[in-house]
């Protein structure tokens, strides 16, 4: 078993290794399995300049693997090679929100992943991968693979025990040595760190809410409260929200495959959990019962909540109690106790809910006062005229609590942020580069 | 897969040898031999890049006439019969010096003499002189020690200091990063004299940035520190040294304060620099090539040598001056730099008399007879000499005009007939290096794409087409498929140089030394390391001292920053960097500028902005760099026209000597662009 050993002080940042790679497995430049990140390529004169040469770490628990619905990924137990099936692949993409090393690409025209193999089947013949075989100042090399789950620690590298197949030679970086101009303010240019946007995954932020407000109107509605959506209408919904969600897959035509890895992916869990609930709410609400039928459909929408909040915090890092006012789960039981008409838990979540909202976003939500304003009284204002005295119509209250909720979940989405090299570089106060400007 | 065992032959420090493997009959993997001490280590991303450059469908596989406006592919009956007629007129009417040959540094090999031998027996030819890239610094070289050679390029591992002054070798000579690292890792101490903070000097103790063109002062006050502070080492300086007391004289006069005034970099520095210096024992001291095309920069880089021959290091194992080293040239009768220039008694049949550097006006003022024809092989001159415009217009003046090349380059668009060239891979070849001192035999290793023929071919099929005396031919050209016949002759003399050895890997040249000088004899008139030069006087006109005086361009007023266009690692001048592996590295070239004058500017990183002079003008991208000086701005060249050539900006104008193009005496100006 190998693993890669990375130089930084003796790396140039020449990129021979990356076209290395792109040579050996055919790979054009703009996809390549190997990325260089360029820390501080602005000569910031306070900071060393250094690089990052970074593919696949073929870790000992690897975060694609356990991410991944479709179990695409294994381990070979020979090599330590992690490896992809891109013939099971969906193409969801979820391994490169796991992936803190940025490993997975997605491959545009064949809709699914592709990353480092490891060289195999050099390694198999006993030669070195071709990076590491390339590289003219020994920066990058291979050596037998110590083992354990020691994790390197360098800037750019996120630190969690997945045991990656890397170790970094250096201790530290060189100190800089004085310049012309030591204090010149340099501008270092705007780095893309975030894999994740609205503007990429508003599919994504669509079937959340729509999971969200299935799921908390047919709890509330086994809690005793009226049908808001007529059967068929549920129906549809829930069939809208499945198609929207299959579409941002690379390859749809596998979506049933999503199941396949109930063990370890919260994902596979949020397919079957939405795959139960949807089918058996509608029959419930067919059957108009509220009995077990109906608490299981419930159990399954909650379920389906529970899956859906995990698998992003599992892909940003975040712990279960670290509780967002954008997270799914609570915004689904304030839906129910608001159809139920449980005015005491309405309020309770509406004001924890508020309250986490404003400690994490403060008055000015994106620099903006009226949306703060906005996201809160969304919050706020359907548990007040449930408990006041004048009547409001339902309807208004149900509409007011889902634009607040699909406002605070597009900010969701506008953060999301999962670990990669750029992001850790930029948060060790580095700028990141991984392909010059154009 | 096969596997062979090649060099690359292109214009670069490293030659590295290399392993390719062959798929289907193409190249599938280049990979490094380690039997080449100094650049097994790796390859270079252009010389992985070939698996794509030997079968790039951009690749020029037959022969092109201009017809109109654009290329139609001809047969090879049709081109020759053409060139036959062509030249055969040509020189009936005007003398065979009507025609220019001109051959670049695209591509080593001893198969390229073929070229001249051919041009002899047409009657002669119009040659140039001179050389666009390192002619000053080997003539200062050859003055001061009387040849170029240096220690081996692992030898650097034993230096305790290395000063990396005016190179940048992370990008032009990648493989010394690794000999550097394992010197660092000993212990030893790393300077770096550079403009800009470079990806080289990222590792160094100490970075001095003095304003470009003032090496020279920079070298001659820490020569005086060395000195008054008694560092030097007097028993060599005694010993081996012709000059030492007028060049003390010299170096009296600059001290750190009015080093500091001419080259900006803190007297505080200069003496950090000077104590590394009188402290470690031994040193290396490697200056890179863009810090001698300047109108002074033979003068600096004597300026600059003396720092090692006054502290004794030339002739000692981790120690030296490590410039160029010519040891593998063991088949020219004359040595570079002495071939590049002029013959002192002209032979009547090769006109050498164009000026490499001023390449276009000197084509445009030839007379008796003037140019009518040109052939071009190895070479870009149209982007790549000084003077873009001129060169072109020289071009466009001319009627017929052949360029052997691969790719359709900016010269390649302008001929009337474009032959294909072969590649590194397709012809038979023994290459020399410039750095470390293996001979390497390039064998054939792939068939050609059927309508491609190398030049060597192409040369004895036009001598057939001309009459050529058949003994002259069988004697001096290569008849199809000869090449190894005329290699062993070449080889002949030397009985430890044999294809079959050469076929096995890397030989070290016959005579190589790996700590050159080592026997402390130097072949100067004196015998003696020459810091007095009379020939500096004599054929230079230079004082026989290396005396600081500033560039002939200086900032103004109207064009107050500095243009350096240097190499980067992305290209080998202005090859490689259109290919689909290397392009998105780096798309487009950028003008980097220091934030002090870009913020003077109002400009940022990603702007466009103008750079011009009295000669030009570009538009570029922006580039804000906090590692330059202010007061410089740089662009690398190796771009062609339609990217961005830097030589749109450059003036045609030799060095102080050697005859070299002085491109970075070069002052512009930089605005937003509208």
């Amino acid at each position: 078993m190998k693993a890669f050993v990375l130089d930084p002080p003796r790396c140039t940042g020449c990129e021979a290794c990356r076209v290395a790679c792109c040579i050996e497995n055919r790979v054009p430049m703009e996809r390549s399995w190997r990325t260089v990140h360029h820390a501080n390529a602005e000569h910031r004169p306070d900071q060393p300049a250094f690089h990052l040469s970074l593919a696949c770490n073929h870790c000992e628990r690897p975060a694609c693997l356990e991410g991944c619905p479709a179990s695409a990924y294994r381990k070979d137990p020979a090599t330590g090679a992690v490896v992809l099936d891109d013939s099971r692949c969906l193409g969801c993409r979820y391994c490169a929100w796991m992936c803190p090393y940025d490993a997975p690409r997605f491959d545009e025209a064949r809709g699914v992943m592709a990353k480092c193999t490891f060289c195999r089947e050099r390694l198999e013949a006993g030669k070195a991968p071709a990076c590491t075989a390339a590289c003219p100042t020994g920066a990058l090399s291979v050596e037998d693979r110590r083992p354990g789950l020691e994790e390197p620690t360098f800037p750019g590298l996120f630190r969690e025990r997945l045991g990656p197949a890397l170790r970094i030679a250096a201790g530290a970086l060189p100190l800089v040595p004085r310049m012309a101009v030591m204090d010149a303010a340099v501008e270092a240019p705007p780095t893309e760190a975030r894999k994740v946007s609205l503007r990429s995954e508003w599919t994504l932020w669509l079937f959340t809410l729509a999971g969200m407000a299935m799921a908390g109107l047919q709890l509330g509605w086994v809690l005793g409260g009226p049908q808001v959506l007529p059967t068929w209408a549920f129906l549809a919904a829930g069939g809208a929200a499945g198609l929207l969600s299959a579409s941002h897959l690379g390859r749809p035509e596998r979506a049933w495959r999503a199941i396949a890895n109930l063990r370890s992916s919260w994902l596979s869990r949020e397919v079957l959990a939405f795959g139960v609930f949807v089918p058996s709410a509608a029959l419930a609400l067919a059957l108009g019962s509220r009995g077990p039928l109906g608490w299981f459909s419930a159990f399954a929408g909650t379920a389906l909540l529970v899956c859906m909040d995990r698998l992003y915090q599992v892909a940003e890092r975040r712990p279960a109690w670290k509780s967002r006012s954008s997270d799914l789960l609570p915004a689904g039981l304030q839906l129910a106790a608001l159809v139920a008409g449980a005015a005491l838990p309405l309020a309770l979540l509406a004001g924890v809910r508020a309250a986490l909202f404003l400690a994490a976003e403060g008055f000015r939500w994106r620099g903006r006062t009226l949306r703060s304003t906005a996201r809160v009284a969304a919050l706020l204002v359907p548990a007040m005229a449930a408990a006041s005295p004048w009547p409001v119509p339902p309807g208004a209250l149900l509409l007011c609590f889902l634009a607040g909720e699909a406002l605070d979940r597009a900010g969701f989405y506008a953060g999301f942020e999962t670990p990669s090299p750029a992001r850790q570089l930029l948060r060790a106060g580095f700028s990141a580069r991984s392909a010059d400007p154009a | 897969m096969p596997t062979f065992t090649t060099a690359c032959p292109r214009n670069c420090y490293s030659t590295c040898g290399l392993r390719v493997e062959v798929e289907d009959g193409r190249v599938r993997r280049v990979e490094p031999n380690p039997d080449n001490r100094a650049t097994g280590q790796g390859v270079c991303l252009k010389g992985l890049s070939y698996v794509e450059r030997a079968s790039s469908p951009h690749r020029i596989t037959r022969p092109l006439e201009r017809r109109g406006g654009e290329f139609v592919a001809v047969s090879w009956e049709h081109a020759l019969d053409r060139m036959a007629a062509e030249f055969e007129g040509i020189r009936r009417e005007s003398g065979p010096q009507a025609v220019l040959y001109y051959a670049g540094s695209g591509s080593k090999g001893l198969l390229n003499g073929v070229g001249m031998a051919f041009w002899r027996q047409f009657g002669g030819c119009t040659t140039t002189y001179g050389d666009l890239c390192w002619p000053a610094g080997l003539e200062a070289t050859r003055l001061t020690l009387g040849d170029n050679k240096h220690n081996a390029p692992w030898d650097l591992e034993n230096a305790r200091l290395v000063v990396l002054w005016g190179r940048n070798s992370a990008e032009t000579n990648v493989h010394q990063m690794d000999h550097l690292a394992k010197a660092l890792a000993k212990g030893a101490k790393l300077v770096v004299v550079d403009p800009r903070r470079t990806e080289s000097a990222e590792r160094a103790d100490l970075l001095l940035q003095p304003v470009p063109g003032t090496d020279g002062a920079l070298a001659l006050a820490v020569a005086r520190e060395l000195i008054v502070h008694g560092r030097i080492d007097e028993a060599f300086v005694r010993d081996h040294v012709l000059g030492f007391e007028a060049f003390r004289n010299l170096a009296m006069a600059w001290t750190l304060e009015r080093a500091e005034a001419a080259c900006g970099v803190p007297a505080e520095l200069l003496r950090r620099f000077a104590e590394l210096l009188g402290a470690s024992r031994p040193f290396t001291l490697c200056p890179g090539f863009g810090m001698q095309r300047y109108t002074n920069s033979g003068q600096t880089l004597r300026a600059l040598l003396a720092l090692p021959v006054l502290c004794g290091q030339i002739g000692v194992a981790g120690g030296g001056w490590c410039y160029a080293n010519l040891q593998t040239q063991v088949f020219a009768p004359v040595k570079d730099p002495l071939d590049f220039y002029p013959p002192a008694r002209p032979d009547g049949v090769v006109r050498v008399g164009l000026s490499t550097a001023r390449l276009g006006a000197d084509m445009l003022a030839l007379q008796d007879p003037p140019l009518r024809a040109a052939w071009v092989e190895r070479g870009n001159p149209i982007p790549q000499n000084p003077a873009t415009p001129q060169v072109l217009e020289a071009f466009r003046k001319l009627e017929f005009r052949v360029v052997v090349e691969e790719f359709l380059t900016d010269t390649a668009r302008e001929a009337d007939l474009v032959l294909p060239a072969k590649n590194l891979f397709e012809q038979t070849d023994v290459i020399g290096a410039y750095w470390h001192p293996y001979l390497q035999l390039r064998p054939k290793i792939v068939e050609p794409p059927p309508e491609v023929l190398p030049e060597t071919e192409i040369y004895w099929r036009l001598a057939e087409r001309l009459g050529f005396d058949r003994a002259a031919m069988e004697r001096e050209l290569v008849p199809p498929g000869g090449e190894e016949e005329w290699l062993r002759r070449r080889l002949a003399p030397w009985p430890e140089l044999t294809l079959e050895r050469l076929a096995e890997g890397p030989v070290l040249a016959p005579g190589a030394e790996e700590v050159a000088f080592a026997d402390r004899r130097f072949p100067t008139p004196s015998g003696r390391i020459e810091l007095w030069s009379d020939e500096a006087k004599s054929r230079w006109g230079r004082d026989e001292l290396p005396r600081f005086e500033p560039p002939l361009e200086s900032p103004g007023a109207e064009f107050p920053l500095r243009l350096l266009t240097p190499n980067s690692k992305n290209r080998i001048h202005s090859q490689f960097g259109f290919l689909d592996l290397l392009k998105p590295l780096e798309p487009a070239p950028l003008l980097a500028l220091s934030p002090v004058d870009a913020a003077a500017r109002g400009l940022r990183s990603g702007d466009r902005a103008r750079v011009s002079n009295g000669r030009g003008g570009l538009v570029l991208g922006v580039r804000v760099d906090g590692g330059v000086l202010p007061g410089v701005c740089f662009v690398p060249n190796g771009f062609w026209l339609s990217e961005g050539a830097v030589n749109l900006l450059s003036e045609a104008r030799e060095t102080d000597m050697g005859h070299g193009a002085a491109f970075h005496d070069n002052c512009v100006q930089v605005e937003r662009a509208p």
